[in-house]
């Protein structure tokens, strides 16, 4: 494979990056609303949520893109490659976060809760100050874990046309015919994006256990 | 402390709980409690666990809800058997620090963080009043040295001995205590009981849930004994542990002082 070409799947790496991360922060954020939504007391709000999440994760991710890509884009307006890849995996992260954020309120002690009430904090401080960086924090391994599965659903976009690695992947491919060569490349480099969020997550966990352990 | 011990002749009781009810499902826990605590005194509620001692406590600081009764704290007046006003309830709470069995500091926070936080968010002191008092109080349990660790890195004894400084942050005028010592080890809750020794000579009003038998006959001035839900027995501390009158009493300190 010659120089230009490895170039030409380099220039892959950002897009694969953005979609990740982007629809990772996407999800952080909105993950927190669908939570909240999720363990509402009100009936009708906290049904709609399970259903939304069960139909969300119940589609493949393929699927979605090409519902917001095509059905957006050809139904409502025109809409870019990348803003829908970034759409429908953010709306899918959303979803997922917010089991993962839903998990992690379950783990803290409703002590903490109580002590909160019982020296009178706010039910928003009591949130701020004292639920939600416990949550953030017993939820970091699991995220960065997740971020991982992530990149490997971001693929899809490739489909849609974001030109990220799998979609340069394909490109040489078709251009020069060096399939295994290229492709290893591409496997490789997926490998070098994950291996650094796969030790964060683990530093993250051992972290915290050994915070819990004492 | 401001406030010297007075007995409660000509003064109304600090703490005035009426006819109070609460029932889980079909399970009356509390079938109508009446108890009066004036300013400065210091009360052990003891009995058997299922009695409805620890429910109690909650339902003075609207931890529980209760169904039925009254409730007056200073100067809140609480009418239990309708739904009671959000801002009602913080009033009350106002008045009221609640230490657990389990501890509950926040473990993302350091020793500091843990007492100046509600000072600043419910108070609305300066960080530094809230610092000033929070090191002050960790000077009195004896664990100014604490300050910047985190309670992980704290014992057992020495987490609710925080846990008794964050409360005392709040200038709250009674003091719940939910079986301070129930989750330490029988050594380690001694220096609990040594700083709430403390605290009752002090003069501060405490309502103390515990098994603790001698801290509740040497350090309460009166001791409730409850069962099912009902107040067996009341009086000063001594008698009702050293001759309870009731056959039920009398069974449950006969097994608990035989240890």
């Amino acid at each position: 494979m010659s120089w230009e070409n490895f170039l030409i799947l380099l220039s892959g790496l950002p897009y694969t990056i953005a979609v990740t991360f982007g629809a990772l922060i996407i999800g952080a954020i909105f993950g927190i609303p669908v939570m909240m939504l999720r363990i509402s007391n009100v009936w009708i709000l906290r049904t709609s949520m399970i259903v939304l999440i069960a139909l969300v994760r119940s589609v493949p991710p393929i699927v979605w893109v090409f519902l917001i890509f095509f059905a957006i884009g050809t139904a409502i307006f025109p809409i870019e490659p990348l803003p829908a890849a970034l759409i429908s995996i953010g709306a899918i992260a959303a979803v997922n976060m917010a089991e993962i954020y839903r998990g992690g309120l379950a783990a803290i002690h409703h002590g903490q809760a109580e002590a909160a009430v019982a020296l009178n904090l706010s039910k928003w401080h009591t949130f701020k100050d004292i639920i939600a960086p416990q949550v953030m924090r017993v939820s970091v391994p699991l995220v960065a874990t997740y971020a991982i599965g992530l990149m490997k659903d971001a693929a899809v976009a490739s489909t849609i046309g974001v030109p990220d690695l799998s979609y340069q992947g394909r490109y040489v491919t078709e251009m020069t015919y060096e399939g295994l060569t290229v492709m290893g490349f591409v496997g490789l480099l997926y490998v070098a994006i994950s291996l650094p969020v796969a030790w964060f997550s683990r530093v993250s966990y051992n972290r915290l256990k050994r915070k819990a352990a004492v | 402390m401001e406030n010297a011990p007075v007995s409660g002749a000509g003064q109304p009781p600090l703490v005035k709980i009426e006819k109070l009810r609460k029932s889980f499902g079909p399970l009356d826990v509390l079938k109508g409690i009446s108890v009066e605590v004036p300013r400065g005194e210091v009360l052990a509620l003891v009995g058997p666990s299922g009695s409805g001692k620890s429910t109690l406590l909650r339902c003075i600081n609207y931890l529980e809800t209760p169904q039925a009764g009254h409730m007056r704290v200073a100067d809140v007046s609480v009418d239990c058997s309708g739904p009671v006003d959000a801002k009602k309830i913080r009033a009350l709470r106002g008045h009221l620090g609640m230490v657990f069995q389990h501890f509950n500091l926040f473990p993302h926070m350091s020793v500091l963080q843990n007492i100046v936080l509600p000072q600043r968010r419910v108070l609305g002191r300066s960080v530094e009043e809230a610092e000033h008092i929070a090191l002050d109080l960790l000077q009195k349990v004896g664990l100014r040295d604490k300050a910047s660790a985190s309670p992980a890195r704290c014992s057992g004894g020495q987490q609710q001995r925080i846990a008794i400084a964050r409360a005392l942050a709040m200038n709250p005028d009674v003091m719940l205590f939910d079986e301070p010592t129930s989750a330490l080890d029988p050594e380690v809750g001694l220096e609990v009981l040594a700083v709430m020794t403390d605290l009752a000579k002090s003069g501060m009003t405490m309502i103390v849930v515990t098994h603790e038998m001698r801290f509740a006959e040497r350090v309460s001035d009166r001791t409730i004994f409850m069962a099912d839900g009902h107040i067996v027995e009341e009086g000063p501390s001594e008698e009702v542990i050293r001759n309870p009158k009731s056959e039920r009493a009398r069974q449950f300190f006969s097994a608990v002082n035989d240890r």
